[in-house]
């Protein structure tokens, strides 16, 4: 559980999630903050998805792995 | 539908989430700057109605996001509640099902938009709030107009507030904006009350 007092992942930082039974690549679109269950930072990603348009949902960082920062 | 609570006997205690405490602190902060500032504009001068309408809107459009931004910060906290009580392999299609496609996340929060999103809990929304007490929907009558006003402000296009019934004969004014923001509170309250008790049947401990 991630208790930084600062989010780790910014806007437009890429990053790896676990899903189903490989890494997907996602975009940090918005950093939501210490609101999640005791504190514990989300952010909300952006997902590509073959063959379909893009999803977006809400996740703790903390389960994300860092690719590349924004400048 | 069935409603969380359906059944259950042993309730975690309630007590306020976060967002509403941030609600009750920061956002009231800032709406009381804005407040000041109509009582600010003083004297009989011919500019002093114009100027303090432009306040009174600048009211209504800091409440309704402010608002807004209660109930999706209270939305992420209860999805994250959920997934976080859910077994690992079903955490990531509830994160999906809970968060993506949100009206929170590009509409006003609106009666429909706070049904349709709290919903996904599995919870029948307004019924569960109504019943906290009779004054309910008439908050959530209020909420409708501030949601309708705030989009006729931002978007200055008036015309449809005539013709929306729960609109007809409102006027933005100084004590109209304090009975919307006095049953916003209310309501974010109730709100925060009502899924706190759901979402804790649900998931067997206090969820946050």
């Amino acid at each position: 559980m991630s208790m930084a007092t600062e989010h780790v992942f910014h806007e437009g930082d890429r990053a790896l999630l676990h899903w189903g039974s490989t890494d997907v690549e996602v975009e940090v679109i918005e950093e939501r903050g210490p609101i999640g269950v005791h504190g514990r930072r989300l952010v909300r990603v952006r997902m590509p998805v073959t063959a379909s348009d893009p999803v977006e949902f809400e996740i703790p960082e903390a389960e994300l792995t860092p690719i590349t920062h924004a400048a | 539908m069935t409603t969380g609570t359906t059944g259950t006997s042993r309730l975690p205690a309630y007590r306020p989430s976060p967002p509403l405490e941030w609600w009750r602190n920061g956002g009231k902060a800032e709406i009381d700057e804005l407040v000041a500032a109509h009582y600010a504009v003083g004297g009989t001068g011919p500019g002093r109605r114009t100027a303090t309408q432009q306040i009174n809107y600048a009211l209504v459009l800091q409440l309704a996001s402010q608002f807004q931004r209660y109930c999706r910060d209270l939305h992420g906290l209860c999805a994250d509640a959920m997934v976080n009580a859910a077994p690992p392999t079903y955490r990531r299609a509830l994160l999906l099902a809970l968060t993506s496609g949100r009206k929170l996340d590009s509409q006003s929060a609106q009666p429909a938009s706070l049904g349709s999103d709290f919903g996904r809990f599995g919870v029948e929304f307004w019924p569960v709030v109504d019943a906290l007490g009779p004054q309910f929907p008439g908050r959530r009558r209020k909420l409708e107009q501030v949601s309708l006003w705030r989009n006729a402000i931002a978007h200055q296009d008036f015309r449809r507030l005539s013709k929306e019934p729960v609109t007809q004969g409102t006027r933005v004014d100084l004590d109209t904006v304090k009975s919307w923001r006095s049953a916003l509170d209310q309501l974010a309250g109730g709100i925060d009350r009502a899924m706190g008790r759901e979402l804790g049947a649900i998931v067997g401990a206090a969820p946050w």
